[in-house]
């Protein structure tokens, strides 16, 4: 009896300790010191009797910001008591947010830094956060689009990349399933380039081509010889139709003599300029990046293939972004002549040619499986290799995945999320010999910002919020349709979400230009803003196509609020004309006649070219009408707008 | 005899070409990785200001040399003026702050937020400046 009253007795004292023990250990917690330090901080900056009285009233607690419909209960306010004070000491954990659009009252913390909410100790409430270096994941969760470029320009760039190097092709994004085939179609490979170059080619893109979309496969010098020899030997349907006007070219390229063939090359050098091709190609260090380089063209492509593309590229890729240009056979020839002589000039001093390797078709049949099992048919069309099932692991929820689940195998990487991707990136076969993701050409910058794009691969969206919806591609069908395939508009223009990012939005196009404008512009382009390299291709269309073309789009590329604008000028040209000189500047900017600057577009031809009721618009806000406008918001009075259309509605010509 | 020499010399060889490996394919972690972060004012630069002040903020964009009085150079003065003062250029252009008339103002395009952006992001312009590379 007496030993149990003493065994009860002992186990009460040592849980009297215990409980003391933990209070005192909860006790003294780094939070309560940082209190005190806030409260003192606001004690000394006090300078009026309301702040005096509530840096008094101030308590030192757990602070807690409880957001139910989120699911959220953030404790951060704990130890960061200065978020929302701008005068709070600089130093962490006080120190005041940066400025932010959203509010913590409504959004707390961990929505955007993740980490352990209710935890009020660092090293458990930091455990899982995000970053800071990689913070802008967190925008991607809900937002895209505008306010991602303009707020997140670290996850935008991001975004640039992963386009780039088409993530999509192999995996499934958070706003997208996979999507196959951005990479060139390699139905006829075999006529474009020899094996030795798909070997070399293999080996390394990044060897030839610095920017290469195409990543390196770390594949072995068999296995590049054996997917050689499969893509040159596979048959190519359209060969009849592409290679038509073969021979005849090459009677035509035989009966010249040196004279004649001299002036087609000329000929085909001054064709390059005006057709604009370097809108497009980049040669000897200028031009554009949307199409291939043509500085080696000579080395890469038979000339064969080189002439016949230039007559109907769509017969060999349908899915071209090049357009068909309307050219005539000695066009097309001195074109394709001046191409490789240039590319063959550069190359004076090239290594001994190598002999053109031969394959066995026990290399054929190896190549063919590897073409499936290296997953080639995610980014290349190539008939009967079916592109569907599942391939690489979805990164739809990316930032919802266990750290437990992912094996580090014997990779010395520090076991976290973020650490796991960037590895992944720089070394993709790092967790296992036997992975398949191939190694991009990335800077170690364009590493982390790959990064932060993956890690806003989230499916975990608060609720609430939802991202929009992709919307249907623009799409014109009967006959503007086939102009609108032919001529290729939209692999630099971007008609209402759909197209190319190179040349103007033209979604409200018959709103702005004037009908007959645009047709003798469709048939004989000219520079507008003329510092630019990038400029509207002549695409000799006919009379009829231009029509075509411009009808459609002055009556169906319209905006509403646009055309609610003034649709006459009605002011006075002479007061508009002291107007733009004088009080809006405009010179500065756009040229005019002999003088004015490079910014804007030149407004020479303006009065022709423009709708009054554009300009109206454009002169009262143009960012509502363009999204990424250059020009500043200029909120043009109305009397003033109506006086300096009517001025530039007279420039119709040259101005002397 | 022969599998006690055998077996160090097979496991120095193994480690020996792993740590060949592990060296050729090195990953950094992201905390190692350079600064890959874009500041937010750095888009706003490109939009608005890179085609006049060029992409050093030297005065020397493509724009800018068609003007009668060439652009600033953003480096040069960027530590000599106040915050406040750039801001004021920034918002109503340089007729008003007897400036290069020039320079339009932006109070109606950017607001007071994205104005701090870009006045940070010129601080930085500034600091590469002034200790280049």
């Amino acid at each position: 009896m007496n030993r149990l009253h003493c065994f009860f007795a002992a186990a009460a004292l040592v849980l009297a300790f215990l409980v003391i023990g933990l209070i005192v250990r909860e006790y003294d917690t780094p939070w309560r010191t940082y209190q005190q330090e806030y409260k003192t901080s606001l004690q000394q900056r006090a300078d009026s009797p309301t702040r005096k009285e509530a840096a008094r009233r101030f308590a030192v607690k757990i602070r807690q910001d409880w957001l139910p419909e989120l699911e959220r209960a953030d404790r951060c306010r704990t130890c960061h008591l200065g978020v929302a004070d701008p005068d709070a000491p600089r130093a962490q954990p006080l120190a005041a947010h940066p400025p932010t659009p959203h509010l913590f009252r409504t959004f707390g913390c961990t929505v955007c830094h993740d980490g352990a909410g209710y935890a009020v100790r660092e090293q458990e409430a930091h455990a899982r956060r995000l970053p800071m270096q990689v913070i802008e994941a967190s925008c991607g969760k809900c937002h895209d689009g505008t306010i991602i470029r303009e707020q997140a320009p670290t996850l935008a760039a991001g975004q640039v990349l992963a386009k780039r190097y088409n993530c999509n092709g192999c995996h499934d994004l958070a706003d997208r399933k996979r999507r196959h085939n951005s990479g060139p179609d390699l139905n006829g490979i075999g006529l474009k380039v020899s094996g030795g170059w798909l070997i070399n080619w293999l080996r390394d893109p990044a060897a030839w081509l610095d920017r290469a979309r195409m990543g390196n496969f770390l594949l072995s010098g068999e296995e590049q010889e054996a997917l050689a020899a499969f893509l040159t030997s596979v048959p190519f349907q359209n060969k009849i139709d592409f290679l038509a006007e073969e021979e005849a070219d090459a009677r035509f390229l035989d009966g010249l003599d040196d004279d004649a063939y001299d002036e087609l090359v000329d000929q085909g050098k001054v064709l390059f300029g005006r057709l604009r091709c370097l809108s497009c190609h980049s040669l000897h260090g200028r031009g554009g990046s949307l199409g291939p380089e043509l500085e080696r063209i000579g080395r890469k492509s038979s000339g064969r293939w080189l002439r016949a593309w230039l007559k109907a590229p769509r017969l060999y890729d349908p899915e071209t972004i090049m357009p068909t240009f309307r050219l005539s056979r000695a066009e097309r020839v001195g074109l394709a002549e001046y191409l490789l002589l240039e590319s063959d000039y550069l190359d004076e001093n090239k290594e001994t040619e190598t002999p053109e390797p031969v394959f066995t078709d026990e290399q054929r049949i190896r190549g063919a499986r590897l073409f499936v099992t290296r997953g080639c048919f995610n980014c290349h069309a190539l008939r009967g290799v079916p592109n569907s099932g599942e391939f690489a692991p979805s990164l739809a929820d990316l930032a919802g995945r266990k750290i437990d689940k992912i094996s580090f195998g014997e990779a010395s990487v520090p076991h976290t999320l973020p650490d796991y991707i960037a590895a992944k990136l720089q070394a993709p076969r790092i967790f296992g010999p036997n992975l398949k993701m191939p190694k991009f050409p990335l800077t170690p910058e364009e590493t982390g910002r790959l990064t932060t794009f993956a890690l806003a691969q989230s499916a975990t969206i608060p609720p609430g919020y939802q991202r929009k919806e992709q919307k249907p591609p623009f799409a014109v069908s009967g006959p503007v349709g086939r102009l609108f395939d032919r001529y290729r508009c939209l692999s630099c223009h971007r008609i209402r979400g759909s197209g190319g990012a190179l040349a103007p939005d033209l979604s409200d196009e018959g709103s702005k230009v004037e009908r007959n404008w645009l047709i003798s512009y469709l048939r004989k382009p000219y520079a507008i803003r003329p510092t630019l390299t990038e400029r509207m291709l002549r695409l000799n269309m006919t009379e009829k196509e231009a029509a075509l073309l411009a009808d459609y789009i002055s009556l169906v590329l319209r905006n509403n609020e646009i055309d609610a604008f003034p649709q006459q000028a009605g002011g006075d040209p002479a007061r508009g004309k002291d107007l733009y000189y004088g009080r809006y500047n405009c010179q500065s900017c756009h040229g005019l006649g002999t003088g004015g600057g490079y910014f804007g577009p030149a407004l020479d031809r303006v009065g022709a070219r423009l709708r009054p009721a554009w300009l109206h618009a454009r002169l009262d806000n143009g960012h509502r009408f363009e999204e990424d406008g250059r020009e500043p918001v200029l909120a043009v009075p109305k009397a003033d707008r109506a006086d300096l259309v009517a001025f530039l509605m007279t420039l119709t010509g040259d101005v002397r | 005899m022969n599998r006690t020499i055998l077996l160090p010399a097979f496991l120095l060889l193994f480690f020996a070409a792993g740590a060949v490996a592990a060296e050729t394919q090195k990953p950094l972690p992201l905390g190692e990785l350079p600064d890959f972060t874009i500041s937010r004012g750095a888009p706003l630069y490109q939009r608005y200001c890179l085609f006049c002040h060029g992409a050093s903020g030297a005065g020397d964009g493509p724009a800018g040399l068609s003007l009668a009085t060439p652009p600033a150079h953003l480096g040069l003065i960027i530590n000599k003026r106040s915050r406040k003062q750039l801001g004021a250029v920034i918002l109503t252009g340089g007729r008003p702050n007897g400036l290069n008339p020039s320079m339009p103002g932006f109070d109606k395009t950017l607001s007071a937020r994205q104005v701090e952006e870009l006045l940070d992001f010129l601080r930085e312009l500034g600091g590469r400046q002034d200790n280049p590379g």
